[in-house]
């Protein structure tokens, strides 16, 4: 017997409550996650979008406060090409009457627009970061436990199967936000200080909010339909095939349609293609206007895929300790 | 004495199939067996107690909590170790005992520390720092029961504690079993095929079939022979000194290779045995009552039920 067994001991400590049990499971799905090196590559690479963007803030700041801002020739085409098509009208409209603003409306009207802009396009850019993620995260986090009978050994404590399912939510949702909502905010609080005094915050105040109200928009239904594929199988590699097979048949049916100059604002295929339906719905919470007026149906279509995933995952999670 | 477990009419359909029925059972503190046959209802009646699945019928308490209405209460005071061979994928062996001290809200610092001084008890060297696939089965099979008594429950479910051991571990294990319920007081309960177990660290033998309890009771009544008897083992000689003992009027027969069974009481027998055997010239070897086998006793509460089913 090794000299430091102490033999068995009774415990009497003070026990914690059990409202933090998820992070128990949430902490043993991150730790295991980021032991994949895709992920942590593909977590550091996410962050030259916002470095990017910065310089494009850096800039339209520069020039917001100069003395005479006048739109230089090629201002158009060059922000045509940097930030999405559903921001333009409103960029173009403001740019337009720039002439006619005072120092201070430059910097009330045209910088919550310009920064919208840059927020949207650096969600468009994020859109495939958050793919890689939820696709490296979240297929094997239900489907090994599946798989190795861990459901015993999780069930047999304390532990609800909301408090399971929301650990293993968190655990995507930890690397989602250090892809998508994490640079967002940061990209605002670099723009806040290159910004010639903090009354900026008064006139931007709510891109912060958008930007939280975005991703939880984005990531939730993103987040459950791929926990629902890792519960419907022990092979982890199905759930992986799953997952990228509908966002790449979806892009690939866009790009034949775009393509062959069909009608791409159609209701159907705004809800099929993830890209379009999660793009849609962050230039709405951004507050710009979208290519249809399906905002209400696409919004409605989010909460149904999210309750029906939800509901796929507590009845696969609930299955094996009734067998 | 305050019971432990407490089912009152229990019964458990998966559809149309009954896997438990009207099931009444009251355990005391100590070691139960639950002994049974593939399919009796033994993982039923253990999710029920630990509120993994939903009864049909019936009420129960264990440790003084309704099954269904306090099961988050029931899983914070007892320790179950599964039969199957389940895992956290991904993790040490040290970090799964953390993890299931964790979850029965034992803050982290602390988990790690009751942790280690678990796998030492257990007897796991410098392999807690190894991923648990790379366990062995018996390896695995001693995980679980460090992560079922991490933190220090009052009730232990052992679900196949000693299968897959070597003999060598399997000593170990039981003589842990026997630590944590003679010398801390924990109440213990085995499932298992493995009687031999049950004999050594067993009190209480509780044997399920077909669904239904059939037989509980203390092990030591259990295993008293329904008439009086004395069991002689000889060396050589049976056969002539059964017809010695035959002779002295003693009722004899033949139990086995070299082994009589006599009927009555040790006290009123045993003088006359030794003087028959010392004028015969023979040497016994062994003399002692009668004992019933767990495995009769076992076999003949799994006959009844399929007789009645029958």
């Amino acid at each position: 017997m090794p000299i430091h067994n102490l033999g068995y001991r009774e415990w009497e400590g003070e026990r914690l409550s059990g409202g933090s049990r998820w992070t128990v499971v949430a902490g043993i799905g991150i730790q295991r996650a980021w032991q994949n090196m895709w992920l942590r590559r593909i977590a550091f690479v996410v962050w030259a979008a916002p470095l990017m963007y910065g310089v494009l803030i850096f800039f339209g700041e520069q020039y917001l406060t100069a003395q005479s801002a006048v739109v230089p020739p090629g201002a158009d085409r060059l922000l045509a090409q940097l930030l999405p098509d559903e921001a333009m009208p409103e960029i173009r409209q403001t740019l337009g009457n720039l002439n006619q603003m005072s120092p201070e409306e430059r910097l009330t009207v045209v910088r919550p627009v310009l920064w919208k802009a840059v927020l949207l396009a650096l969600q468009r850019s994020q859109m495939l970061g958050l793919v890689l993620v939820i696709g490296l995260v979240a297929p094997p986090l239900i489907s090994t436990d599946v798989r190795s009978r861990a459901f015993l050994l999780y069930f047999s404590r304390p532990l609800t199967r909301f408090q399971y399912i929301f650990g293993k939510f968190m655990t995507v949702a930890t690397f989602v936000s250090l892809v998508l909502l994490l640079p967002q905010l940061l990209l605002y609080a670099f723009a806040v200080l290159l910004s010639p005094d903090i009354s900026v915050v008064a006139y931007t105040w709510d891109l912060p909010l958008r930007c939280i109200v975005m991703f939880i928009a984005v990531a939730t239904p993103a987040i459950l339909l791929a926990l629902m594929l890792s519960s419907l199988t022990v092979e982890t590699r199905f759930a992986t095939f799953g997952w990228f097979a509908i966002w790449i048949f979806g892009l690939v049916a866009y790009m034949v349609m775009f393509n062959t100059n069909q009608d791409v604002s159609g209701i159907v295929l705004r809800l099929g293609v993830l890209f379009l339906l999660f793009g849609d719905v962050a230039v709405k919470v951004l507050g710009f206007s979208g290519v249809g007026s399906n905002f209400d149906t696409q919004i409605i279509f989010v909460i149904a895929l999210s309750a029906i995933c939800a509901t796929v995952i507590f009845r696969k999670v609930s299955a094996p300790m009734k067998a | 004495m305050t019971a432990l477990i407490e089912l009152s009419h229990l019964t458990k359909d998966y559809g149309k199939f009954r896997a438990l029925s009207d099931v009444n059972l009251t355990l005391h503190p100590g070691v139960t067996g639950l002994l049974g046959p593939n399919g009796a209802g033994k993982s039923t009646l253990i999710k029920l107690l630990l509120g993994l699945v939903k009864m049909t019928a019936g009420t129960g308490a264990v440790l003084g909590h309704d099954i269904v209405k306090e099961a988050s209460a029931i899983r914070a005071k007892v320790g179950y170790m599964p039969e199957d061979d389940c895992y956290m994928h991904g993790l040490s062996g040290i970090e799964c005992v953390q993890v299931a001290a964790r979850l029965s809200c034992l803050p982290s610092t602390e988990g790690l520390r009751r942790g280690h001084e678990i796998l030492d008890f257990c007897g796991m060297g410098q392999e807690r720092y190894r991923n648990v696939e790379t366990y062995s089965t018996g390896m695995r099979q001693k995980l679980r029961f460090a992560m079922s008594i991490v933190h220090d429950p009052e009730l232990l479910i052992l679900d196949e504690p000693t299968s897959g051991l070597d003999p060598e571990e399997r000593q170990a294990m039981l003589n842990r079993i026997g630590i944590l319920s003679k010398k801390f007081g924990k109440a213990v309960m085995i499932c298992t095929h493995i009687l031999p177990d049950v004999k050594v660290v067993c009190d209480h033998v509780a044997i399920l079939a077909g669904g239904e309890i059939r037989l509980v009771d203390k092990l030591a009544a259990l295993l008293e022979s329904p008439s009086p008897s004395v069991t002689v083992s000889l060396l050589e000689g049976a056969d002539l000194l059964l017809d010695r003992l035959v002779a002295a009027g003693l009722k004899t027969s033949v139990t086995g290779h070299e082994q009589l069974q006599v009927e009555g009481e040790t006290a009123d027998v045993s003088s006359k045995i030794w003087e028959v055997a010392a004028a015969s010239g023979i040497a016994i070897q062994n003399l002692k009552a009668s004992q019933s086998s767990l495995e009769e006793v076992f076999l003949n509460a799994v006959k009844e039920t399929k007789n009645a089913n029958s």
